[in-house]
């Protein structure tokens, strides 16, 4: 079991998908309690403009990304907090209208799109340590603003209105969450890639509020689970010769059906 | 209660880890010392020609999985696992295999690595939407189909062999021998193609992938693809129209397509024309019935010249 650790790749990998792991299902749980999932799956499709734009003019597309990711956050959220848009129609534009735009950027490059074709599914078994370094500091940032303002959005999510009444500022934290949200989004598609990350910062979280327990409880269990999903889904990839990104979101179903079928009433 | 639940939960999952780790394969790692050095090359004219260099003195491992769309492959840990623990890594480069370009940072430095594109005459590419001239240098600026240049495959046979040579300084007088029986064959290859494509009626070459800009360059043919440079790109409806029309004025009677991928397009263009579709092989990998009936580089060209011939009316 253990010899898959002798491989640097393998323990680089690792210790990525762990560090994405607890950033998704952290951040993943106030998105689901307020109806927000799709904006994961949105800003991964935005983030793939900013990686098309910087093969394009040959800048670093993680960047990019990040910066593309952070700018439709906060149109989104301007959208839906100050113009009363449904969140979900919102979602729907951005993500569709992004894919597009694109599928577009790349063409006319005229190049070798198989380049974007790996910001797709991700390359988590070629994460270097410079990656890690990366990963580590934005991700240590985002977790501290997370726990920091934990109790305030732990209010905003479940009752906007109540919250605004008792005196939060919950335009500022909102656009400080899907801030979070963006970066934390676009620097785990180099990972799991844009088509499952999603998966990583919902499933969790739904899973864990099956079993009925207060806010805490709850987002620990999902920290845990998107834990075991990575270990699980990296280790099967290993033995069984799977792509890493589908076995750990894979994982991720079968724990959820799992908690679905322990809970049943 | 939702202690009780969660402590079934926790035993569910308890029991599948364990029932994994006793199910998982035991994955022997060749400690026991291998005579020979391995080598991973990437796609398959690379696998080619190591292989007609080297003979059985090297252990030449392909990486991208015969029969499939080498554009879509990326590697799981079983493959990366094998290229860091081989003495050689060769890849085709040029944008071709976007994974390589990330993994090769990340190799022990016990691997070597190849960039095969540094190394041989590229030609850029000539997508739609063509660059102006004096634009930054970046990935997919050149065509990464090389090896259909036949000079380009013998400038790959005597890179190998000294590249080889180097790894196993024992062998390189047979390494010299195979490369010279190699560049033989892929000499006579060449001389068909030049006098088999000398006199054609039409010299209009349409296929649905640009992959064939080496083959059209080198043999003076017109070269219009339908798409892109990637398979998996999508054909602007202006550009299907402006085909379309191409074929029928200078009355081109087949449409190529590439094996492995969707050939809605070329269908299309071939009803709308009254042209005929035909397969076109651009060797960037090799299909299962292909390996079975051991086909080869040189044998796969062969065929490919006969379908030229007969699609441009040649003598």
């Amino acid at each position: 079991m253990m010899e898959m650790l002798h491989y640097p790749f393998m323990q680089r990998a690792f210790v990525a998908g762990l560090m994405i792991a607890v950033l998704a299902s952290l951040s993943g749980s106030f998105i689901v309690l307020r109806r927000y999932s799709l904006l994961s799956e949105t800003l991964a499709h935005v983030s793939l403009v900013g990686v098309s734009v910087g093969l394009l003019f040959g800048m670093s597309p993680l960047w990019m990304a990040v910066l593309a990711s952070l700018v439709a956050s906060w149109m989104i959220e301007y959208l839906r907090s100050v113009h009363g848009m449904y969140s979900d129609s919102v979602l729907a534009i951005f993500l569709s209208g992004s894919l597009a735009l694109a599928i577009v950027i790349v063409s006319l490059a005229g190049s070798f799109n198989a380049s974007l074709f790996s910001y797709l599914f991700g390359s988590i078994l070629s994460v270097s340590v410079e990656d890690l370094w990366v990963m580590g500091i934005f991700g240590s940032l985002a977790m501290a603003l997370l726990l920091v303002f934990f109790k305030e959005l732990y209010f905003i999510a479940f009752d906007e209105d109540v919250a605004r009444a008792g005196g939060i500022r919950v335009t500022m934290l909102n656009f400080m969450l899907v801030s979070v949200i963006a970066i934390i989004i676009a620097l785990s598609i180099r990972v799991v890639g844009t088509l499952l990350i999603g998966a990583l910062m919902v499933i969790p979280a739904v899973a864990a509020i099956r079993f009925g327990m207060g806010f805490y409880p709850t987002t620990l269990l999902s920290i845990g689970l998107a834990l075991i999903s990575v270990l699980i889904g990296l280790s099967a990839s290993y033995f069984f010769s799977l792509p890493s990104g589908a076995a750990i979101v894979l994982c991720l179903l079968v724990l959820f059906i799992i908690a679905l079928v322990v809970n049943r009433r | 209660m939702d202690t009780k639940r969660l402590i079934v939960f926790g035993g569910i999952i308890a029991a599948i880890v364990i029932g994994m780790s006793f199910f998982s394969p035991k994955l022997q790692i060749k400690q026991e010392s291998i005579a020979s050095p391995v080598v991973s090359v990437s796609t398959f004219s690379l696998y080619e020609v190591a292989r007609a260099v080297a003979g059985e003195t090297l252990e030449i491992h392909p990486i991208i999985p015969l029969g499939t769309d080498a554009h879509m492959f990326s590697p799981n840990p079983k493959q990366v696992s094998g290229i860091t623990e081989s003495a050689l890594f060769i890849y085709n480069g040029a944008g071709f295999e976007t994974w390589a370009e990330n993994l090769k940072q990340t190799l022990p430095k016990t691997t070597q690595v190849i960039d095969m594109s540094q190394k041989v005459a590229l030609i850029k590419s000539e997508g739609h939407g063509e660059h102006d001239q004096g634009e930054e240098h970046h990935h997919g600026m050149y065509d990464p189909h090389y090896w259909l240049d036949i000079d380009n495959m013998i400038k790959m046979t005597q890179i190998l062999e000294s590249e080889f040579s180097k790894l196993s300084p024992a062998n390189a007088e047979l390494y010299h021998g195979n490369a010279a029986a190699y560049i033989g064959k892929l000499q006579k290859l060449k001389s068909e193609y030049t006098a088999g494509l000398a006199e054609c009626k039409n010299r209009t070459l349409i296929t649905n992938h640009d992959a064939f800009g080496y083959l059209a360059k080198a043999n003076h043919l017109e070269n219009v693809s339908v798409i892109g440079l990637s398979s998996d790109e999508q054909p602007s409806a202006k550009n299907i129209a402006d085909i379309i029309n191409l074929v029928k004025e200078h009355g081109v009677k087949t449409i190529f397509f590439e094996e492995f991928i969707n050939d809605n397009v070329s269908q299309t263009i071939a009803r709308e024309t009254g042209a005929k579709a035909q397969s076109l092989q651009p060797l960037e990998n090799i299909s299962e019935d292909e390996l079975k009936s051991h086909q080869t580089y040189l044998t796969i060209m062969d065929e490919n010249l006969k379908k030229l011939r007969e699609a441009m009316e040649c003598r």
